[in-house]
This record gives structure tokens, C-alpha cells and sequence, in this order.
């Protein structure tokens, strides 16, 4: 998924900057895109869970808040990584 | 650094006076000493303890635990001994930060919203006094000299005054604005606390990290982006290098840089110490308020004084019947009418309620073989129960939520008190307390996972316990 884009059945389509896997799951660091004019919300950032529910990749909220904070803190690490 | 900050406050101000003071606080209490030095102390807990490591609320329970132990062992303890401290630090906040102005008026270290921390603090080179001037040998007499050297001590005694005076000024200057934070922060906690007292430690974090990210990003979002829908992914596009580079040169440039940015700054203000300290004192002041609301006196004050009235009308009421005069009262201490009346096993209900209801804050046992904390019990058959007034306003379903989460076997757990005559107990008995119920009437707390609860009959709980165990078997 990383470096691609994802275009969701509720038409929403997202930029994935990132995967990683925590505790057995995976999260993706996606920014809201735009295909039609081909324009990325910079402003905006999401992240989501991914996974697969009969043969269908599903893009989920991440209800637990302490999760959250931690795939954030994964996430920066990362591009923090990256960026040195 | 702002750790030279730290240890300036370390050795100057908290190690010096630590041990005496703690010796002190143990031995008679807190309430008994000068502000500075119960200020020494509770800076000690607030920096050492809370604002040193990460927060993680369980071992911030640990520490709170620890605080809480340490004081209610003492047996000249102030009855509202945690309100004081956070009420303490409000003042001693205030006090010190008009000291300091009134230090130096000319320089004003108010900011407006977040102070933001200097990169390094590298305190003023501190004085040293020169060498004595060592007088050339002269015909003075040695009086005269005696004097010029006491006096010149005297310079040097005061010029170190003036000197530790400096340096404490300065570091309270680095240390005041984060305490307020602090002690906003314990202020939210313990209005929290008692706004929705029957939360647990996890919903604490929560509530933290909510605010978090709601104050700091508000453009980093980890929910409500799908409306709660789990949505499925139509399709996968690769733009490929070429494609992607293009369609990047608009708006995407040098993205990890860019979300690195983003990502920083989130993490920055988590790391913010005024945020670390708001937070710190905000799960700090929620955790004292709960366990002041579950240990503290005036929790037992409070049950005995809204109980009171029932044992009184009880009595009265009974008092032209025999049988109530051969009540057995355990309270009565005199032996001789103990003896005469013997025991006794029939007494109004009214007066047996009242007296197992204020046995509740003294004498419940949670040591009960077959109904344990935390079992997962399926009230499906339980219909109908009591929604609290609190949870009415928020959720007007409460019950039914409860029914659900419970056929599933999930989330609800339970806690069961037994009382010396042998009734038991279902629930928080604080909430009990702080939702005004009749215990006579109503028994029996359920809660599920996302703090939803109600009211239920505790025989109908009991009932649906054994139901469970019977499937079970």
C-alpha cells in the first residue's frame, strides 16, 4: 500500500505515506487525495487500521485512543528515520 | 538544559531540606509546617515521581497509592488532607510567582498560552567572592583589623544570601509556570473525578490523549474520518515513480519531511513539559479524587450523615414496640443491657437496612467464594433495572446497552461486597453514595465496558449468576 493510493467504496481516497505492523495489526499513514484534480489535502492527516475481511482489504478507525497515540509515535519515529 | 533546571531544583531546593522534611511530615502530619517546607515536599512528589518518567496512569496509581498510604498512616492527618495539597500548590504557585515579579519587576516571564521552554538554561555564573584584601602590615592595631575582617565576612555572608536567594528565584521563575499547569491540570483531574467518578484508569488515558491530539494536531485524525464504518478498499492505485512524481510535483513535496514535520509536532507538544505537567496533574488529581472519594473520611462522614436520618426515624418509629426494645445494638457499649437482651434476630427491615448500609464504608468484605470480581455474568434475563440520574442525562438506553453487553459475555464486570449480617452487595459503594440511592432499595451496580451502567436488583443478579454457572456446568 505504500506510495499508493487508495480509493475507498465510500468514494473517500487516500494517499498512504506509510504501513507499519503493531501488536499483530497493521496501520497505514495516509492524507486525503484527491484523484480528480490529482491535489493531496496536506492539511489533513489520517491514520487507519487495514485489514481483511473476506477476501476485501477494510479500512477501520482506530477506536482505542492509547493505540492511536502509539502508531503515531511509530509513525514519527519512522519518518523521523527517513528524513535523517 | 532544561535538566540543569532540574537539578538546581534537586540540590538546592529538594535534597537539602528532603530528608528533614519528610522526617517531619512523618512524624506529626503535614499540616503542622511553614509553607516553604510543605512546599519542598510536595515538589518533591510533583517533579520526582510524576513529571520524571512517561505518564502511564497505572504506575501514576502506584504513586498516587504510595502518597495516599503515606499519609492516611499518619494519625494526626488533616482530614482533607489531598484538597490541601492541590489547594496548597495553587497558592504556593501564586506566592512564588509574585516573589519572583517582585524580584525583578523589570523583567516579566508571563506568557500568553503555552510557555514555551527555553532550549537551555544555563544559570548566572554564580558569586565568588574575591580574595580578602589582605592589608599590608601596618601599625593598626590588631583590634582594628579584627573588625575590618569580621566586616568583610559579613559582605561575604550576605552576598551569598543574595546569591541563593538569586538562584532560587530564577529556578522557581523556570518552575512556577509548569506547577500551574500542573495544578490546572490536578484542578480538571479532580473536577473529573467527581464528574464521572465510575471511569477507570484506561478511560483516564482517554481522556488524555484526546486532548491531546484534539489540541495540538486537529489535523491528525485516528477516527471519525469513516463515521464509524468499516469501509472497504475498491481499489488499489500505483501511479508508479514517473506518475507519482508528477503528480506529487503539485502539492507533495519532499513528504517525509513533511509528515515527519507533522508527526513532530504532535509528539513535541505531548513532550512539552507544561503539557506533561498538565496531564500529569490532571491523572493525578482524578486519581487522588477517586480514591479520597472511595478512602477518604469525609466518604464515611458523608454515608453516616445521609444515613443517619433513616436509623433515627427507624428507632423512633419502633420505640413503642417490644420487639425493637430488645433490639441488640452493636453500637451500644453498654455491656450489661448487651447481655440482658442477648442476641437478637428480629428487628424492623428498616433498621436492618440502615444498619448493614452504614456498615458499608467500614466493614465490607470482598473475600466471597462464589461470586467473584470480574466475572462475566449474562443478564439477559434481568429486564428491567434502575438508569442513575447521571447516566439518564447522557444515555437515556442504559439498561439495554447493559443487556447487550452482558448476553455477549463481554465487558461487564462486577463487584460484590458482603455485609457482616450476611446481604450481598453488588456495585460501587461511592457511587452509591454520591447518586443519593436508597441502598434499601436499590442494591446492585452494573457497569460495562464503555461506563454505561445501571441499577439492578441484586437477587435478580444473583439469580443470573447461578443461571450462568448452571449453563456453564
Amino acid at each position: 500500500m505504500k506510495d499508493k493510493i487508495i480509493s475507498l467504496k465510500n468514494g473517500d481516497s487516500y494517499y498512504i505515506i506509510d504501513e507499519i505492523d503493531y501488536l499483530g495489526k497493521k496501520y497505514a499513514y495516509g492524507i486525503p487525495c484527491n484523484l480528480k484534480n490529482e491535489s493531496l489535502n496536506e492539511e489533513t492527516a489520517i491514520i487507519m487500521e487495514l485489514k481483511t475481511e473476506q477476501n476485501q482489504i477494510i479500512v477501520d478507525e482506530i477506536y482505542d485512543d492509547e493505540i492511536a497515540l502509539e502508531v503515531l509515535k511509530l509513525f514519527q519515529k519512522k519518518f523521523q528515520e527517513k528524513q535523517e | 538544559m532544561i535538566s540543569i533546571t532540574y537539578s538546581l531544583v534537586k540540590d538546592k531546593l529538594v535534597e537539602n531540606s528532603k530528608n528533614g522534611v519528610l522526617d517531619k511530615v512523618h512524624a506529626t502530619g503535614i499540616g503542622k509546617y511553614s509553607d516553604e517546607e510543605k512546599f519542598e515536599f510536595y515538589k518533591e512528589i510533583f517533579l520526582d515521581e510524576l513529571n520524571e518518567k512517561p505518564i502511564n496512569p497505572s504506575e501514576l496509581r502506584d504513586v498516587v497509592e504510595k502518597i495516599r498510604c503515606d499519609f492516611y498512616s499518619e494519625p494526626n492527618v488533616e482530614e482533607n488532607t489531598y484538597i490541601n495539597i492541590l489547594s496548597f500548590l495553587s497558592t504556593a504557585s501564586m506566592n512564588l510567582q509574585a516573589q519572583a515579579r517582585s524580584y525583578e519587576p523589570e523583567e516579566s516571564y508571563e506568557q500568553e498560552g503555552f510557555y514555551e521552554p527555553e532550549e537551555s538554561y544555563e544559570p548566572e555564573e554564580s558569586y565568588e567572592p574575591e580574595g580578602f584584601y589582605e592589608p599590608e602590615e601596618s601599625y593598626e592595631q590588631e583590634g582594628s583589623h579584627e573588625q575590618e575582617e569580621k566586616s568583610s565576612q559579613m559582605i561575604q555572608t550576605n552576598n551569598k544570601k543574595l546569591d541563593e536567594k538569586e538562584i532560587y528565584v530564577k529556578v522557581m521563575k523556570k518552575l512556577v509556570p509548569f506547577l500551574k499547569y500542573s495544578v490546572l491540570g490536578a484542578s480538571v483531574g479532580l473536577g473529573a473525578s467527581i464528574i464521572i467518578p465510575s471511569v477507570g484508569v484506561s478511560m483516564l488515558g482517554g481522556i488524555r490523549i484526546t486532548y491531546s491530539i484534539g489540541k495540538c494536531a486537529n489535523k491528525i485524525w485516528s477516527k471519525k474520518f469513516l463515521k464509524g464504518q468499516p469501509t472497504p478498499i475498491d481499489k488499489v492505485i500505483d501511479l508508479g515513480k514517473e506518475k507519482l512524481k508528477s503528480f506529487a510535483k503539485k502539492s507533495l513535496k519532499d513528504s517525509y519531511e513533511k509528515w515527519a514535520l507533522k508527526a513532530k509536532k504532535v509528539s513535541l507538544f505531548l513532550k512539552k513539559r507544561e503539557v506533561q505537567w498538565f496531564l500529569n496533574g490532571m491523572a493525578a488529581g482524578y486519581v487522588v479524587g477517586n480514591y479520597y472519594d472511595l478512602n477518604g473520611k469525609i466518604f464515611n462522614n458523608n454515608l453516616r450523615s445521609s444515613l443517619q436520618n433513616n436509623l433515627n426515624s427507624a428507632t423512633l418509629s419502633d420505640q413503642n414496640s417490644p420487639i425493637s426494645r430488645t433490639v441488640n445494638d452493636p453500637y451500644d457499649l453498654n455491656v450489661e443491657r448487651q447481655l440482658k437482651n442477648g442476641p437478637s434476630l428480629t428487628r424492623s427491615n428498616k433498621l436492618l437496612n440502615s444498619e448493614s448500609a452504614t456498615n458499608i464504608g467500614n466493614q465490607f468484605s470482598t473475600d466471597i467464594e462464589w461470586l467473584k470480581t470480574g466475572e462475566n455474568i449474562d443478564l439477559s434475563m434481568v429486564k428491567e433495572g434502575f438508569r442513575d440520574s447521571l447516566n439518564a442525562m447522557t444515555n437515556k438506553n442504559s439498561v439495554g446497552l447493559l443487556t447487550e453487553y452482558a448476553t455477549k459475555g463481554n465487558g461487564t464486570f462486577i463487584k460484590a461486597f458482603k455485609l457482616p449480617n450476611g446481604e450481598m452487595f453488588t456495585g460501587s459503594i461511592g457511587d452509591l453514595i454520591s447518586q443519593g440511592f436508597d441502598p434499601s432499595e436499590i442494591s446492585a451496580r452494573v457497569m460495562n465496558q464503555n461506563g454505561d451502567y445501571a441499577w439492578l436488583n441484586v437477587q435478580d443478579i444473583l439469580n443470573a449468576y447461578q443461571n450462568t454457572i448452571g449453563k456453564a456446568r
